[in-house]
């Protein structure tokens, strides 16, 4: 049998000859080559993207459920309404025109317009619409046809690039510019509301056909604080301006590189063309949830000021953050995107508008972290019948929870979504009935409640001794532990150690194997508190210390430090010795082996003065 | 049997503050400084997690200028070890996906045609260290590319397991499951050869 021992060495010297491979002699020159011709860039993301990493999809998964039900309830009608005045005075908003809808029928649509004339036409200004369509409005298309066609200036001449696609009857535009008379026709710069965010100028109509007409943002004249999440960006910016909103989120998550299929170093562009935003803060987008009364409600994202970020960060991924932001931020005056050489990439207005359409975070209230439970703890059951998985969102085992039954709670949480999951076991059942608990995070229904223990000192080996093997492991987790104890080595008992309280748990009588054989077998070697002794707990000698003298052959009185929880649980397994079938889940035996005093270092008689001794064993 | 301790160079060099902050303002020449005392050791790294199967060389070349290029956006330059180092490992992982769409092998036949040689092997009387490697790289080379990059990173970097999850953009506790399973999957493949 090959040992975990073996199996360390093996991967270990794989993978060195893996990596040593020789370098290329070209790498380094051709890569520097790369770099100087390559531009510097910042990268960015567009607002309302949804986060590209699985565990924003599944988060998203989460959100979306718990919103649904939260429809299903009836419960989301908002309260708690913040009053503003109906509109920003900076961005007036036109009254919506609504002529008729068959004002045009007669019309032969047009296949797209504005059409490029073959004969010119006469520069003689055109009939001017019913009414100017106002900055910062907002138009739809009302043109028939294949659509309406945008271009990157006013007018239909060889300096006026057409721009695809063409926008359909219907599209809802953000007006930032014009009118511009050219060609016969008034222009309009705009930016589409739909996914593809068309940005560039369009004609009002022509010869008394109007192609395009004044329309109402969909908001109302409050803004409350689903606003952010339910109203569309460009309504958002015509309805609001600059008035700032507080909303509650969770989920905060840093962007940072795609990570995905590839890097995204030029925002707003749709290329991986390499450019910079400035100001560059302005292109840090972070993503978080919307909590509508504290359930998830929608996805968003914004941009943090600086300096707005004072708080302690987050702690976990359900941790509440209360943000006041806005759109439409001073500083997106100055908002440019430039390639390496400091050319526009993207028309100014277009990075300004841009920014202004982004969600700017001016200040943040972090609330207070809450950590579902602590690891390692002890916790109690609050459900009835809670089923166990085998893994973070697998599958149940088939084992359930009676309610109010104690476990250990070993691992977590593992989030997926707003939901933490910990790797329990009972403290009470028979070994192998280890497994996964989801604890719902932010709803403030809780599967399990933390148990306080009246955790002793580590140096009071008698009141350690006392406690059960689970407690011991709540309380001192991991922490190295120095206490003055009586050593004695019995003869090893091939009924102990992990196969055979396999055994004497489940009355199993199959051949056992259990690894590593340093952590799982009876060491035979036994800790009791010099001045009261007791029943003593079996320890064993980390082997990774030393080598294999010095070990006192008589009960000595001795300082030894060690701790619970050894890295080398992880390698615990139990095995049958002919089939090498599991007997208990790796999980249940990585408990178990948690529960294990691993001593580092002894030193001879109690005092800090004590000569060391190695602790060690042969594994 | 004391564990093997093999030193690996390090990807992460302590960092040139100076250089990092001119290179982050554009200079060419501070950033070949970064790269001369980080390039062996990403290749280490990058054919550590490819092996033979893609080139390491091109990993290392695009993380290497992904960096540069991303640099101006990067606030802390003191985490940028840490920072290329995710770099790197990612696009470690997306050559391996390339590598693997290119071929259009199949994963699970990958493993089963793995473990089947495995077998036969094991009813060979001796196998000699060379071929025992062999057989551990082909189980090693069927792994998912991101339980590679934990492996590797785990133990031929001795990383911590944070700065792990943290490359891999994981919990911790699923980092140390994932390590858990891959080393169990090559531990049944040494056990298959004997």
């Amino acid at each position: 049998m090959t040992t975990p021992d073996r199996t360390e060495e093996l991967v270990r010297a794989m993978l060195e000859r893996r990596a040593s491979q020789p370098m290329p002699g070209w790498l380094f020159d051709q890569t520097m080559h790369a770099i100087v011709v390559a531009p510097q860039a910042r990268t960015s993301r567009s607002p309302w993207r949804v986060p590209p990493s699985t565990a924003g999809r599944l988060a998203l998964v989460a959100t979306l459920a718990l919103l649904l039900t939260l429809l299903a309830a009836g419960a989301l009608l908002a309260a708690g309404v913040i009053h503003l005045p109906p509109a920003p005075p900076r961005f007036p908003v036109a009254v919506a025109v609504a002529p008729s809808p068959s004002a045009s029928v007669d019309v032969e649509p047009p296949s797209e317009v504005p059409l490029e004339s073959a004969t010119p036409t006469p520069l003689v200004t055109a009939k001017p619409p019913p009414k100017a369509l106002a900055v910062d409005s907002l138009a739809v298309v009302t043109a028939a046809g294949d659509g309406l066609r945008v271009r990157s200036a006013p007018g239909t001449g060889s300096g006026s690039k057409k721009l695809s696609p063409l926008l359909p009857k219907g599209t809802r535009m953000l007006v930032v510019d014009g009118p511009v008379a050219a060609d016969g026709m008034d222009w309009y710069e705009v930016k589409a509301s739909d996914e593809e965010g068309l940005f560039g100028w369009v004609s009002s109509g022509r010869n008394g056909e109007q192609w395009i007409k004044q329309t109402s943002p969909k908001c109302s004249e409050t803004l409350d604080e689903t606003a952010p999440w339910k109203v569309p960006a460009v309504d958002f910016l015509v309805c609001y301006g600059d008035a700032p909103v507080t909303v509650r989120a969770t989920g905060w998550q840093e962007g940072g590189l795609d990570t995905g299929e590839g890097y995204v170093f030029c925002p707003w562009t749709g290329e991986n063309e390499y450019c910079a935003l400035e100001p560059d803060w302005l292109a840090t987008d972070m993503y978080f949830t919307y909590t509508d009364k504290g359930v998830p409600a929608g996805e968003g994202s914004a941009v943090v000021a600086p300096g707005a970020d004072a708080g302690p960060g987050i702690g976990s991924p359900a941790q509440g953050v209360k943000l006041t932001l806005a759109m439409d931020a001073p500083e997106a005056a100055g908002c440019r995107v430039r390639n390496g050489r400091g050319r526009d990439v993207i028309a100014p207005e277009a990075a300004i508008l841009a920014c202004r359409l982004t969600f700017v975070v001016r200040e943040m209230e972090w609330e207070p972290t809450d950590p579902l439970l602590d690891v390692p703890s002890i916790a109690t059951v609050n459900e009835d019948g809670l089923a166990v998985w085998d893994e973070v969102g697998g599958s149940p085992t088939g084992q359930t929870l009676p309610v109010g039954s104690s476990v250990l709670v070993v691992e977590g949480p593992e989030w997926v979504g707003l939901v933490g999951w910990y790797l329990v076991a009972p403290t009470d059942a028979p070994m192998g009935s280890a497994g996964w608990i989801p604890v719902v995070g932010t709803d403030g229904e809780r599967t399990l409640a933390p148990v306080a223990i009246d955790c002793p000192s580590g140096t009071d080996w008698a009141a350690v001794e006392a406690l059960t093997p689970a407690e011991r492991l709540a309380c001192f987790g991991a922490s190295d532990i120095t206490a003055d104890v009586l050593l004695t080595q019995e003869p090893v008992d091939p009924a102990r150690g992990l196969c055979g309280d396999f055994a004497a748990s489940t009355g199993s009588d199959r051949p056992c194997v259990a690894l590593p054989g340093w952590l799982t077998t009876d060491s035979g070697i036994v800790a009791t508190d010099p001045s009261r002794p007791g029943a003593g707990i079996e320890i064993r000698l980390n082997p990774w210390q030393s080598g294999n003298d010095g070990f006192p052959p008589e009960p000595t009185v001795v300082r030894v430090t060690g701790s619970f929880a050894n890295e080398g649980s992880w390698e615990c397994s139990l095995r049958d010795a002919v089939t090498n079938e599991r007997l208990i889940p790796d999980a249940a035996a990585y408990i178990a082996c948690k529960q294990v005093f691993v001593v580092n270092e002894i030193r001879e008689g109690p005092g800090p003065t004590g000569t060391p001794v190695p602790a060690t064993a042969s594994p | 049997m004391q564990p093997v301790t093999v030193k690996v160079t390090e990807v992460v060099a302590p960092n040139d503050a100076r250089d990092l902050r001119a290179a982050r303002a554009g200079d060419p020449a501070a950033f070949e400084a970064i790269v001369a005392t980080r390039i062996t050791g990403a290749f280490r790294l990058a054919a550590a997690i490819l092996g033979r199967g893609a080139d390491p060389a091109d990993a290392v070349q695009n993380a290497l200028v992904a960096a540069w290029r991303e640099l101006p956006r990067l606030r802390e330059l003191d985490r940028f070890d840490a920072w290329f180092h995710r770099i790197l490992v990612n696009e470690c992982r997306m050559q391996v996906r390339r590598t693997s769409r290119s071929r259009e092998v199949n994963a699970g036949d990958a493993v089963n045609s793995s473990w089947d040689q495995l077998d036969d092997l094991a009813q060979a009387t001796t196998l000699d260290r060379i071929e025992v490697l062999d057989m551990l790289e082909g189980a090693f080379q069927a792994l998912d590319p991101d339980d590679r990059a934990m492996v590797v990173m785990h133990h031929l970097q001795d990383r911590p397991l944070a700065e792990i999850a943290e490359a891999m953009h994981m919990p911790v506790g699923t980092v140390k499951w994932r390590l858990h399973e891959a080393r169990q999957a090559l531990q049944r493949a040494l056990e298959a050869v004997g």
